[in-house]
């Protein structure tokens, strides 16, 4: 096929520009860990609240682990418990979420903490927490009626 | 397919599609320029 | 100069053609109102009657503009397309079209007939485990199967000009509207046996759960691929019909082709990248379907070289002698 010289430099260019990219985007998933929530564990949905530690959600200290706290999230329509987190800045923390009923977005408002919490599925994320301030959950998963009321909220505080 | 009379007529097609190389490779660059800019605010964020 | 002589699409195709235009814009009227009622309702201002929520109406939008819309008007377009570049269809050709718009119309009838009485306000991606009543669900089905009916017809149709016309290059725009067909084909594959081995079983209680994760892959193998069954239709005006208005010519006919070829090739495994906040499926496969979805980038770098070569060669001056703009052909 015939090809106009101009527009083999344009392909060469953008297919160049693409694969840079993926390359970028790549390193940063393969190397440096910037990956997203893709924990493939699996839950029996009708028995969250027995099975640990969806039991007691909440923000918990561990020992002996690459992070500090683990922030446990059992979410349903329309809320998540807890409704509040308050977690001191700086600490290396994962998120540790699932759903007891629908489909339910975990999405950190202004952080790359994004999450779909599907029935069946747990939700892992692992991040160091490291602006101090108020964030916003919010449920970007179209979820029932009461959908555009679900919310909870991290606070992020100093040393006191 | 290469055959010297199509060489020649390429070439002088060459200089009647200038304002579309500019065209795409500003198109190009935007798409470059954007993707920069969001990839900026994804690694600046935790 | 009559409008019959300007279209020259055969009167009996034509009406076929118009009858999916007027559900097509009849749904565009509904799916518009019902956005500006949202708007509305948003306001906090406003209060629909009849215990009317904000989530129906905007699965009226959703389903009205993302599926209704959409599919009619498509294949209202290709079929005309069709028609006037191979040649009139066959009595039986059109009649599975007309059976096929018909189907498309009840089914139409029955999703949005559930969604008025409150029992599919699932909005038009309907995740499970929200769920729909089932007449909704095979209300679906029969716009699916609708259109692979008025889909049929045109494959018939090119697959008739090949054999009258053996050893010959087929019409583009036949040949761009068939690709779209049988890319529409495969990815309502995907969305077919979700609704018929899991969602309507599943809202007529004969099995108790399904998997979210099932459902939502196939949902998306045909959602990606949805999207470039509306944008090719755009890109079929723009390489064939363009160059007709402003009197100009194609930059390369083999090209468009090519591109259409890549589009159905490379719209197959792209789903995933609707599913990167989901936790059931790894990293890698996540990575790969990246890699897969930048590749459809490809045919439109092409298609933007062509849009901008063909308008270029039509004003350079030498073209514009040879051939001064005339609107009507």
């Amino acid at each position: 096929m015939h090809l106009h010289r101009y527009e083999k430099w344009w392909l060469t260019f953008g297919t160049g520009a693409l694969v840079v990219f993926l390359v970028v985007i790549g390193i940063g998933a393969f190397h440096q860990g910037d990956q997203p929530p893709s924990s493939v564990k699996t839950i029996n949905y009708e028995q969250v609240d027995k099975i640990a530690p969806f039991n007691e959600p909440g923000l918990k200290k561990v020992a002996g682990k690459e992070w500090e706290y683990e922030l446990v999230v059992v979410a349903s329509a329309f809320y998540y418990a807890p409704v509040e987190a308050e977690i001191l800045v700086g600490s290396r923390v994962k998120i540790i979420a699932t759903t007891k009923d629908v489909v339910h977005g975990f999405e950190v408002a202004g952080t790359n903490i994004n999450m779909m919490l599907e029935p069946g599925y747990i939700s892992e994320y692992v991040t160091t927490l490291n602006k101090t301030g108020e964030f916003l959950v919010l449920c970007n998963e179209y979820c029932g009626t009461g959908h555009h009321t679900m919310k909870s909220m991290i606070k992020l505080v100093g040393d006191e | 397919m290469a055959s010297e009379k199509r060489k020649h007529k390429t070439e002088d097609e060459g200089d009647q599609l200038k304002g579309t190389l500019y065209s795409v490779f500003g198109l190009g660059i935007f798409i470059i320029a954007t993707w920069l800019v969001v990839f900026s605010i994804f690694a600046g964020r935790f | 100069m009559n409008t019959q002589s300007i279209l020259r699409v055969n009167h009996k195709d034509a009406r076929v053609a118009m009858a999916h235009m007027y559900v097509a814009f009849l749904a565009l009227a509904v799916g518009g109102l019902m956005g500006l009622l949202q708007v509305f309702v948003r306001s906090g201002r406003f209060e629909l009657p009849a215990n009317i929520g904000y989530y129906q109406v905007l699965t009226v939008h959703g389903v009205m503009l993302g599926l209704v819309l959409t599919t009619f008007f498509i294949m209202g377009f290709q079929y005309a397309v069709v028609s006037r570049t191979a040649g009139a269809f066959s009595a039986k050709q059109r009649m599975a079209a007309w059976i096929g718009f018909w189907l498309m119309t009840l089914g139409t009838t029955m999703a949005a007939t559930m969604i008025l009485l409150n029992e599919a306000t699932v909005l038009y991606t309907f995740y499970a485990p929200l769920q729909a009543h089932w007449i909704f669900y095979l209300g679906l089905t029969f716009v699916v199967v609708g259109s692979w009916l008025v889909g049929f017809a045109q494959v018939a149709r090119y697959v008739q000009w090949r054999k009258a016309n053996k050893g010959q290059t087929s019409p583009l725009l036949t040949f761009m509207a068939v690709v779209n067909s049988v890319m529409w084909f495969v990815a309502t594959l995907g969305v077919a046996s979700e609704v018929l081995l899991q969602l309507l079983p599943w809202s007529l209680g004969l099995i108790a759960r399904v998997d979210v994760l099932i459902t939502r892959t196939l949902f998306w193998y045909f959602g990606h691929a949805l999207v470039y069954f509306w944008l090719l239709p755009a890109y079929m005006a723009w390489y064939a019909i363009v160059p007709k208005i402003i009197g100009g010519k194609i930059f390369s006919d083999s090209l468009a082709r090519l591109s259409f070829i890549l589009f159905l090739l490379f719209s197959i495994p792209v789903g995933f990248h609707h599913q990167l906040t989901e936790p059931g499926i790894s990293a890698f496969w996540k990575f790969l379907q990246v890699v897969l979805t930048f590749m459809v980038i490809i045919p439109s770098l092409m298609t933007a070289f062509s849009m901008f070569a063909m308008f270029e060669t039509r004003a350079r001056p030498g073209a514009w002698r040879k051939r001064p703009v005339r609107l009507v052909p």
